[in-house]
């Protein structure tokens, strides 16, 4: 539908007049058409972030947001040609769908009749055609929330920003809505910036994440970057469950209350390995580097997540594996990793 | 069989509540159709002397009272509805000291208000003579009432991120206020506007110390009438009253429902998820 513009923030930081300091300066490069997801604990800034890229929120001095190059940093919100999105929708209750979807196209000045086809496209594009005479207090909250983004997306802005848009939904409607988002954004080629405290929507929707931790970036870099070479500890323990192991490293080898485990490291008084659940494999007790005993075991359908516990240690590791292995909590079992599987930081 | 009766208790206690408020009314307003009220209205008639009689002497308070009464209204909404709104939008300390500020009227009793005014403007020939004066009275003591009213609609329906909404799409302050904000706060200036109208028609303390000769009100007049003429004229003057404001409020909420019900909320339901 439309190509989307190129953001760079430069410098941007935020202190609110209270004297918070909701963002650290931070810089970031989007390019043209890119979906970014920003993922990050509540409070961590990434409101903050968004509403200075929409224009909604003034940089500290010294900041500076870039659209296609252009310095757009004192331009508002109206003159930048961005959609938006919000977590409560922001929708007009008193206009009627289709007049929520064409008000854009009104304040543009385009003609009742031509915005209305318009905004009938957009609709019908979202599968919301049955909806438009209907008022914003008849629809259900995926109605709202689609009716929203029909609303964002029909004045083809060169920016689309999402503000935990799937928030207030349940978990079924989430994982449905998520991927009809994500299907239609890679259709138009938008630039998205796409804000969330849930990594799964990061993840899925994301081409690349920007973790947020404390008013700063922890770590950028695609899902996988992200998932499986995380930057620092703060990342390694936000996305996804992770394991870790205590001990001194010898000659190769990593010792610990419940065994040793081969690792590829330097010798070091006091290390830390970490591993993600599904990276290791139980073994029959004895063999395999470590030996601990099962505590409990959740049967999730194709897989099960294996919690192993090594009493008189107290460490504690979770595995994540076949789920048509039967396996008793109570008995003793080996667990072994790959040396490549191991996460050191 | 303990259920009935607690019912008919009910139903006798709102009867005897109802009759305790409503008989005054009817029977001060039958007084005012009454050839003469020591006879009584059995024995001497129904007449509409005493209404004619009224109109004649005080046709001019009452129109006088309708004509501060809208403009008092229109002041309020011309001062109110923007201030409302930039109080709400810009919260602050400052805000909500000037918000305190505006709400003191209310806490002040009308005399002191009529005071304060006669002492900073009472020497100000021609306005002091003209019915403006009474106006800037009125206008001081209703224009906390539309604030409020105003104000409350404004902090339930989210106006900041609805502006912000309206913003993203394009549109600049002025079309915001016009398109998305006013819009929604419709049934708080209706609620507003009633309280003023009212209360500037029956408005009497305040009045009273300001008024003169000239520029008598409605319930000026009748208090006037009570301490000068014959019960039934005053009476009558109170019918007078009633089958004015009575009209207002019922027109005023009718064009509030009609307003309001614009869309057919009588049907609303929630959609089936598709
Ligand atoms: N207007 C404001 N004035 C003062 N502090 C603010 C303001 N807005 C946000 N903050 C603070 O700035 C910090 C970051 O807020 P922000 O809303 O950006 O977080 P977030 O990452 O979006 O969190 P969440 O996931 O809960 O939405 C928080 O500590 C918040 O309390
Ligand atoms: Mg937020």
């Amino acid at each position: 539908m439309t190509s989307g513009v190129s953001i760079s923030v430069a410098g941007v930081g935020k202190t609110f007049a209270d004297g918070t300091q909701a963002l650290r300066p931070v810089s970031i490069d989007v390019a043209a058409g890119e979906q970014l997801a920003i993922l990050g604990p509540s409070g961590c800034g990434k409101t903050t972030l968004l509403r200075i890229i929409a224009g909604l929120e003034h940089p500290d001095r010294g900041g500076a947001v870039l659209f296609d190059g252009r310095d757009v940093t004192r331009l508002p919100i109206e003159k930048r040609n961005v959609g938006m999105v919000f977590q409560s929708y922001a929708l007009f209750p008193n206009m009627s769908v289709i007049d929520n979807v064409a008000y854009g196209l009104r304040v543009r000045g385009m003609a009742r009749q031509a915005r209305h086809a318009e905004a009938r496209r957009v609709l019908d594009m979202m599968r919301l055609s049955e909806l438009s005479q209907r008022r914003i207090d008849q629809l259900s909250g995926g109605q709202r929330q689609r009716v929203a983004l029909a609303r964002a997306l029909a004045m083809k802005p060169g920016v689309l920003l999402l503000d935990e848009p799937l928030t207030a939904l349940d978990a079924a409607l989430r994982d449905e809505l998520r991927a009809e988002i994500d299907a239609l954004l890679r259709s138009l080629e938008i630039t998205t910036i796409y804000v969330t405290h849930d990594q799964a929507e990061a993840m899925v929707l994301g081409d690349r994440v920007i973790v947020m931790e404390k008013g700063g970036v922890a770590q950028a870099g695609s899902p996988r970057d992200i998932y499986f070479k995380p930057a620092n500890t703060f990342v390694a323990g936000f996305i996804g469950s992770m394991n870790r192991i205590d001990g001194p490293i010898t000659g190769g080898m990593l010792a610990c209350p419940a065994g040793h485990l081969p690792v590829r490291a330097a010798d070091a008084a006091s290390a830390s390995v970490r591993f993600r659940p599904e990276s290791a494999k139980l073994v029959p007790a004895g063999q395999g580097g470590l030996t601990l005993e099962i505590e409990r075991v959740h049967f999730l359908g194709a897989t099960q997540r294996v919690y192993l516990r090594h009493a008189e240690s107290g460490l504690a590791l979770i595995v994540d594996g076949n789920s048509r292995l039967d396996l008793v909590p109570g008995t003793k079992v080996g667990l072994a990793v790959d040396p490549s599987n191991f996460i050191m930081l | 069989m303990q259920a009935t009766l607690l019912r008919s208790v009910q139903v006798l206690a709102t009867i005897l509540v109802t009759a305790f408020l409503v008989v005054p009314m009817v029977l001060s307003l039958m007084a005012g159709v009454t050839v003469n009220y020591f006879q009584g209205i059995l024995r001497s008639g129904v007449t509409l002397q005493w209404v004619a009689e009224v109109w004649a002497l005080y046709a001019d308070t009452i129109l006088l009272s309708l004509k501060i009464a809208i403009a008092t209204l229109a002041a309020t909404l011309a001062i109110g509805v923007p201030a409302a709104y930039v109080l709400n939008r810009h919260p602050s300390r400052l805000s909500r000291a000037i918000e305190e500020i505006v709400t003191l009227p209310l806490a002040i009793p009308g005399l002191a208000i009529a005071l304060a005014l006669l002492i900073s403007y009472g020497s100000a020939g021609e306005f002091r003579k003209s019915w403006a004066f009474i106006l800037v009275g009125h206008v001081l003591y209703t224009l906390p009432f539309m604030i409020r009213a105003v104000m409350a609609v404004l902090a339930s329906i989210d106006a900041r991120t609805l502006e912000e909404g309206a913003a993203s799409l394009g549109a600049g302050p002025l079309q915001r206020f016009l398109h998305v904000i006013l819009p929604n706060i419709v049934p708080g200036i209706l609620a507003g506007s009633l309280m003023v109208v009212t209360l500037s028609i029956g408005e009497f303390n305040l009045t009273w110390m300001l008024h003169t000769p000239l520029t008598k009100t409605l319930p000026v007049g009748l208090a006037d009438s009570y301490a000068s003429m014959r019960l039934e004229i005053a009476s009558a003057y109170t019918l007078v009253f009633f089958l004015m404001i009575v009209p207002l409020l019922v027109g005023l909420q009718i064009f509030g429902s009609f307003l309001g019900g614009a869309g057919p909320s009588g049907s609303s339901r929630k959609g089936k998820h598709p």
